[in-house]
């Protein structure tokens, strides 16, 4: 017989700050603020203005990934897709548009749907055959860069494309870039969405704990698909915003958000809500990886320091996620 | 000089003495029977013999020789082995090759797979088992053949001290038998075996010796033939418990709110019962006589092979906890970190988990409105939390539970007609969460629930229960108003120790 330990829930907590636990909760974002200070001393030009709504353009596209992935990993399902799936849909959307002379809402809407698309058939694959979403999603990265291959020979694709579609990625509101406006707007869709709504709630708690959510109710399977449909749809959001930004769709342009967006959103659950995906948490995560990627472009870092440092924080992040028990991997 | 002696072995769980000042010998060709209630300490004491749980006091001793035990390998090296309740075998492997996994005769790394057969074969006839196929995929062996090959690999060395725990739960009586001959052939040859088992007609046929355990004390030891069948169960228990027989509830004459035909499926068989508005129906049995399956069945959350689920007197084909909860049918499961809590989430988000529907017009959670349905429920039900906000995992076992339990009260706080099914609703809770939980439960029933209660506590059963159904293998071997059982009776059908199957109908 083990008798679980006396309560000690009724102990009331001194009004002082308990600062072990606001740094376990707070620790990333300390870190994310100490990265900052420690570009800022190496090189003063890192925080201008200008700078400053640079790097949050440049984090917006990650930030669009990542904010659908992390409603996928809290429904307990991962997406190794998204990068693949941003690329194919940004080689459709350029696609569309110059070789098939269609106008721009229409590719926008096939390319944003071939997100869907995708999401969709790793969730009906995951839910309804038990593929775990791990090797469902690999295995489809693979058939969306054929896709992409297929539909454009793998070549770029150059062209005229409308003001309108260019604004997108190129826009500008006041000072502030319309990328940026657009990825807020998402990410505040996303957390009204996982924190305000009822569906989000069962996302939320099936990922949390699927044995107990089922009991309780809920369609489990319902809202794992719903979190893989998510992850691909704000891939194809991403992948266009990319190719908005750009001017031109590069056939893999996209791929490295399977992997930023990971490491953003596992940084994510070491913070704010810790052990959960959580929307907060992921725009931490991407802002933390924007720093780094700017500030060391900024002190004349080699390129190649860049692919290191963001696959160390990867690592990094889910160790200590580990280590604190937050995340549990098999 | 006995074989084995495990001396004044004391060892403590926070909040709770495993084992109080134990004193166990097994002598050399024995079989050693122990036996005692779910936690009166005879996985514990194995635990210590195999080496895998360190004694805060005392000592073992094997042929007199003090052991240092800091590990189960330090056992094993000395001739004590012990066979577990859980399969250990590697699935795509043969008989053969799962029964010498480790020790395969090889040269330069590569295995002589006809040496390994030969070894195996000569290994299975050794323990009367020959005709066992060695070169089956174990994955194709039905589970009693699988616990026999988990038993031939235990007992490849030849070992001094054999430790079963409950062997016989997966095996066919004929297995048994096979299993039993076995280990009779070892005792020949001098092994002691200590044979940890629920199923007392079993302990009287194989054992010689038999050592009673109850809340971590010896209550009882010696040969078996100065036992009787019908005795045991009484010292297993011990206190004689107040039956209270004047409160119970007759319900039978109020409507069936749940009706079970016949249903089969894993773990279960030919299941037939009835629960009343009104009524708390206990459902008594070992671990492993299917309770767990036969509710997680009703629900939808396993399948059901064959038989009728009526509701209300309607037959209803429920696949899914969520139909079962619309028909207002609510199990609240065992293991409630496992099926019950989400740990990572809050009181506020674990209690309204279920009732969210009522409290998100067009699909908006109104967190007023859950804060307030939230708040209700940890009033009444007394849980105890720093706040609402609080992670479930920091509150206590008890809070646990009724978190687990609270979140059907947050669907409604009218339970008159819905049928509630507790799996072992007080595990692991302290004496004072339990006698709680019991409070909550009657209350239940006299606000017009059906409510069952599975449970292995014989007090919680007896205290509960209106009308019992006890489970032994799958299947219900007894059934009648409580006032009709004694925990003594009641123990000899979970345990096997009588023939009898029913001893009293309901009056149905």
């Amino acid at each position: 017989m083990k008798v679980e330990q006396a309560p000690t829930a009724g102990r009331l907590k001194s009004p002082a700050v308990d600062w072990e636990d606001f740094i376990a909760r707070y620790g990333t974002v300390l870190a994310l603020v100490a990265v900052f200070v420690a570009f800022w001393i190496l090189e003063g030009r890192f925080v201008s203005g200008r700078n400053l709504l640079n790097i949050l353009r440049q984090v917006s596209t990650l930030a669009v990934v990542a904010g659908g992935l992390t409603i996928c990993v809290a429904a307990g399902e991962f997406d190794l897709s998204v990068g693949t799936v941003a690329s194919l849909a940004g080689i459709l959307v350029a696609g569309l548009m110059v070789r098939q002379e269609q106008p721009f809402e229409v590719a926008l809407v096939v390319a944003l749907l071939s997100g869907a698309a995708f999401g969709t058939l790793f969730g009906f694959i995951v839910t309804v055959f038990r593929v775990p979403s791990l090797i469902a999603t690999i295995g489809g990265s693979s058939i969306a860069l054929g896709v992409n291959f297929a539909y454009a020979g793998g070549d770029s694709i150059y062209g005229q494309m409308p003001a309108t579609f260019k604004f997108i990625g190129q826009g500008f509101v006041g000072v502030v870039p319309f990328a940026v406006i657009l990825a807020l707007a998402v990410l505040l869709v996303q957390y009204l969405f996982l924190n305000k709504t009822r569906a989000g709630r069962y996302v939320i708690a099936t990922g949390a704990n699927p044995k107990a959510a089922k009991l309780s109710g809920i369609n489990t399977e319902r809202y794992r698909f719903l979190g893989l449909v998510c992850s691909g749809f704000f891939a194809a959001l991403a992948g266009v915003m990319l190719t908005s930004y750009l001017g031109s769709a590069q056939p893999q342009g996209a791929d490295p958000y399977t992997m930023d967006a990971l490491a953003a959103v596992f940084l994510g659950m070491t913070t704010i809500k810790r052990g959960q995906a959580n929307i907060l948490g992921t725009l931490v995560g991407v802002l933390t990886l924007g720093i780094i990627n700017n500030g060391l472009n900024m002190v004349g870092a080699p390129f190649y320091l860049q692919n290191m440092v963001r696959g160390g924080i990867l690592i990094f992040a889910v160790l200590l996620a580990v280590r604190r028990e937050e995340i549990r991997f098999f | 000089m006995a074989l084995l002696e495990a001396r004044d072995i004391v060892k403590t769980y926070p909040g709770v003495r495993a084992l109080d000042h134990v004193d166990f010998i097994l002598e050399r060709a024995q079989i050693h029977a122990l036996v005692g209630m779910n936690g009166a300490g005879k996985s514990t004491l194995v635990k210590v013999i195999a080496g895998a749980e360190k004694p805060d006091h005392g000592s073992i001793f094997l042929d007199g020789q003090l052991l240092h035990l800091n590990h189960a390998r330090d056992a094993a090296q000395h001739g004590i082995v012990v066979v577990h309740q859980e399969r250990t075998l590697i699935r795509h492997l043969t008989v053969a090759e799962n029964i010498l996994l480790g020790i395969e005769p090889s040269q330069l790394g590569v295995i002589n797979n006809q040496l390994l057969r030969q070894r195996a074969r000569e290994l299975l006839e050794n323990l009367g088992i020959g005709d066992l196929d060695i070169d089956a995929d174990v994955e194709k062996l039905g589970a009693g053949k699988q616990q026999l090959v988990d038993i031939a690999r235990a007992l490849r060395t030849s070992p001094k001290v054999i430790v079963l725990d409950e062997p016989t739960a997966s095996l066919s009586a004929a297995e048994t038998e096979h299993l039993f001959d076995t280990l009779r052939r070892f005792k020949e040859r001098g092994v002691g075996i200590i044979f940890v088992s629920h199923h007392l007609d079993e302990v009287f046929e194989i054992a010689d010796h038999i050592t009673i355990l109850r809340d971590g004390k010896v209550v009882s030891t010696g040969p078996i033939t100065a036992y009787k069948p019908e005795d045991v169960p009484r010292l297993i228990v011990g206190r004689e418990i107040a039956e209270t027989t004047s409160d119970y509830v007759d319900a039978t004459g109020r409507p069936v709110l749940l009706e079970v035909r016949n249903l089969c499926g894993e773990g279960f068989d030919d299941i037939s019962l009835k629960v009343h508005a009104g009524e708390v129906v206990g459902l008594a049995g070992v671990v492993g006589a299917g309770r767990t399956e036969l509710l997680e069945s009703l629900v939808g959350y396993r399948d059901v092979r064959s038989g009728e689920i009526l509701i209300k007197g309607e037959s209803k084909r429920i696949r899914t906890p969520q139909q079962a909860i619309r028909h207002g049918l609510i199990l609240v499961p065992e293991k409630r970190m496992e099926k019950g809590l989400m740990m990572r989430l809050d009181v506020l988000e674990n209690l309204t988990v279920a009732c969210l529907p009522d409290h998100s017009p067009a699909g908006v959670v109104s967190e007023q409105s859950l804060r307030q349905v939230a708040s209700n429920v940890v009033k009444r039900l007394g849980i105890v939390t720093p706040s609402l906000r609080t992670n479930v995992g920091n509150l206590s076992g008890g809070n646990k539970q009724k978190i687990v339990f609270g979140k059907w009260l947050a669907v409604g706080e009218d339970v008159q007609g819905k049928v509630f099914l507790l799996d072992e609703p007080t595990e692991g809770i302290d004496v004072g969460a339990r006698a709680e939980m019991w409070n909550i439960i009657r209350g239940l029933a006299a606000q017009g629930a059906g409510v069952v209660v599975a449970t292995s506590d014989l007090e919680e059963l007896m205290v509960l229960a209106d009308r019992i159904y006890i489970m032994r293998a799958g299947k219900v071997v007894g059934s009648g108003r409580r006032p009709d059982f004694t925990q003594e009776t009641v123990l000899q059908h979970m345990l096997g120790a009588t023939e009898a199957t029913v001893v009293q109908h309901t009056s149905q």
